[in-house]
């Protein structure tokens, strides 16, 4: 009965915990954009991340090695050490984002000036990673995250082309007025997939699953909670396209501000709508900016070996505690400088995708090490997809800043 | 312990825990005697033995803002090799327990969590 | 006995650093100049497009605020973000220079811009005619996209 509700909990985590800014407005602009034709983008992006999270929480269960362990071992000081960086710079720009577009939803809700919500938003934050467990976090942004599930009651009234949406599932490439155009296409696929696979969600929910003390026998667990948690979280992003699609295009807006998103739902439910959506943002972004933070800690925990988890006393891991109040103290001024969170999170999310294939390749290593996992390493399907995606994402790697460039950030 | 222990794969870069189970850090290198079988004699921890994996100018930049303190731990202080290296004594005992370090200073000076 | 790996040399510090440091140069210099840089056909187009949107959602918050679907402050605050937005494309089309080619589209751009600022600013006031205002921002909609189309045949041909 206690394991029917961990799964059920971890399950609605999961999916509550799927959506952040960047894959909000990436989501609904890949609709306004282009319609129903990159709906595969996310089935394509889903599978990947509950390939590459299985994996990750596989090996913490088995081998109670969180990744960026794995990441220094298999990949050496040095490389490691790059990626570390790179991992951490790329944390810090996202936490920032999720901040500054809390910020904004406050304004939106409660009215006030935006630097001092910035302020508020992180004192609050750090007072709840402070004095709140692990699951407690987990929990309390997890399931209220699903308040986005608005979103997806606004996507069934909006009464979109089910059968555009069917075919929009299968890859295709549109036919598109303007050469431009398909390198903007290719750009949202990029983006698209990169913000549903960013790769601080395999660092977390590894070292959630240490925190959370998984070992071998919950390997079950483990593919239940990404296979249903990721696959039903993706019905949201999905929800967010065909909005973008039904309700966005025909009205020729593209999203500047994630808010814009809540007119969708306002139209069809009126004030709760609207307020549904808010509040739902804001726990999806609170939840996403805690991840990001904690996960900075975590990865140089994990790459230094110092004490960590929120399981311990603060003091006697104190190095870590330290980087995850450092880490939104940082990403705090960020934002106060003024600098737009969506594009910060845009740029964020294209340049994650270049350091993807340095973090996933080393868990591929060692899931499939049948020394290291014995009897737990990849079976051939894990293997198949593990492969697959490595080759995926480091095919969009090498196109991602490129495309960035050529169309002025997804512009044109 | 096994007679063949591959230095690369069970012992670089490994968590090493203490006595308790305290965390203290990697092995960032590990001194070796030469002959015919290399032999492990000591596991070396800190930013002095890791930078030097580093090419030379990140290297010198790593230096210069954490130090090149290391911290010698021989190989007869070694316990058992699983995922972790665990030694025979504690970390404060080996210089390599952190609750000695500003960090920790500052965490304790903060109002307890209550929910511990 | 000896460590796998061995000390440092320093020679080799300056060596790499005197590679890295022009190409840091370069990266930072990229960057400074995309500010300063004449607007292009593209950069036209896509401001006009952001105006679109920009007029566009302006018009459908109005819509919907009639209808009692939105909170007052929901509308006020999106209203003014609005406001901040399409002030700063304003300011970014009045002050660079363009093309000899497309300065036409430039300037009406920056001239509706500056219309659906004003729009945005009136409604601030309580009194605000709200239907002209919707009607306003309409039509701007659809000015707007003829220019993007426009510019958008302009960089076709080129």
């Amino acid at each position: 009965m206690k394991k029917i509700l961990e799964i059920f909990l971890g399950i609605l985590t999961a999916m509550g915990g799927f959506v952040e800014i960047g894959e909000l407005v990436f989501s609904v602009n890949a609709g306004a954009r282009f319609r129903y034709s990159l709906l595969w983008v996310v089935v394509l992006g889903t599978i990947g991340i509950i390939t590459y999270g299985e994996m990750a929480g596989r090996i913490a269960a088995v081998t109670g090695q969180p990744v960026f362990a794995v990441i220094r071992e298999r990949a050496g000081y040095a490389a490691g050490l790059g990626t570390l960086m790179a991992a951490m710079v790329l944390s810090v720009l996202t936490c920032a984002a999720e901040v500054g577009g809390i910020a904004l939803l406050l304004k939106f809700l409660f009215g006030g000036n935006y630097f001092l919500l910035i302020v508020g938003t992180v004192v609050l934050f750090l007072l709840v990673v402070w004095f709140l467990s692990f699951q407690a976090i987990e929990r309390v942004f997890g399931l209220l995250g699903l308040m986005m599930l608005v979103f997806a009651a606004a996507a069934v009234y909006v009464r979109p082309d089910w059968g555009e949406v069917a075919s929009g599932l299968i890859p295709n490439i549109p036919p598109l007025d303007d050469s431009k155009e398909y390198l903007v296409y290719a750009y949202f696929a990029v983006g698209l997939m990169s913000s549903i696979m960013l790769p601080y969600e395999t660092y977390f929910y590894a070292a959630g699953a240490i925190e959370d003390g998984w070992n071998p026998g919950d390997i079950r667990l483990n593919r239940v909670i990404t296979i249903i948690g990721f696959g039903l979280g993706a019905i949201l992003a999905l929800s967010l396209l065909i909005i973008g699609a039904a309700f966005f295009n025909p009205l020729q807006i593209e999203l500047s501000l994630p808010e814009t998103a809540a007119l969708a739902p306002a139209l069809h439910f009126g004030k709760w709508g609207l307020i549904l959506a808010l509040l739902g943002m804001f726990f999806a972004f609170g939840g996403a900016a805690i991840e990001n933070g904690l996960t900075g800690a975590y990865n140089l925990a994990h790459f230094f070996g110092w004490p960590w988890g929120k399981y311990r006393p603060p003091e006697n891991a104190s190095r870590f505690t330290l980087s995850w109040m450092v880490m939104f103290i940082v990403a705090a001024a960020i934002v106060m400088t003024g600098v737009d969170p969506v594009q910060v999170v845009e740029y964020s999310i294209i340049f994650s995708v270049v350091i993807l294939p340095l973090s996933y390749f080393p868990i591929l290593m060692a899931a499939r090490d049948n020394d290291y996992m014995y009897p737990y390493a990849n079976g051939w399907l894990a293997d198949i997809l593990g492969w697959s995606y490595l080759i995926v994402i480091s095919v969009a790697a090498l196109f991602a800043i490129p495309l960035l460039i050529m169309t002025h950030g997804g512009k044109g | 312990m096994e007679d063949h222990l591959d230095i690369f794969r069970q012992v670089l870069d490994r968590q090493v825990v203490d006595s308790n189970h305290f965390a203290c850090g990697k092995v960032d290198d590990v001194e070796i005697e030469g002959g015919k079988t290399h032999r492990v004699v000591a596991l070396l921890i800190g930013n002095g033995a890791a930078s030097d994996r580093l090419p030379a100018l990140p290297r010198a930049i790593s230096r210069r803002l954490f130090g090149d303190r290391v911290v010698r731990v021989p190989w007869s202080d070694v316990d058992v090799i699983t995922e972790e290296i665990k030694l025979r004594r504690s970390a404060i005992e080996l210089g390599l327990d952190e609750r000695t370090g500003f960090a920790h200073r500052l965490v304790s000076k903060l109002p307890r969590s209550w929910k511990k | 006995m000896t460590r796998m790996r061995d000390g440092t040399d320093t020679s080799e510090v300056w060596i790499q650093g005197a590679l890295a440091a022009p190409v840091l140069v370069l990266i930072v210099a990229a960057i400074a100049s995309s500010f300063f840089r004449e607007l292009g056909p593209d950069d036209v187009k896509i401001a006009a497009s952001d105006l679109r949107s920009a007029s566009s959602t302006t018009r459908q918050l109005l819509e919907q605020y009639q209808r009692g679907e939105l909170t007052k402050r929901y509308y006020a605050a999106h209203i003014h973000l609005l406001e901040d937005e399409v002030s700063a494309q304003y300011n970014a089309l009045n002050t660079a220079s363009v093309d000899d080619t497309i300065r036409n589209e430039q300037a009406e751009t920056r001239d509706l811009a500056a219309r659906l600022d004003d729009v945005l600013k009136r409604l601030d006031d309580e009194t605000a005619d709200l239907d002209s205002s919707r009607m306003d921002a309409l039509q701007m909609t659809r000015k707007f996209a003829t220019i993007e189309e426009r510019l958008r045949m302009k960089a076709q041909s080129q």
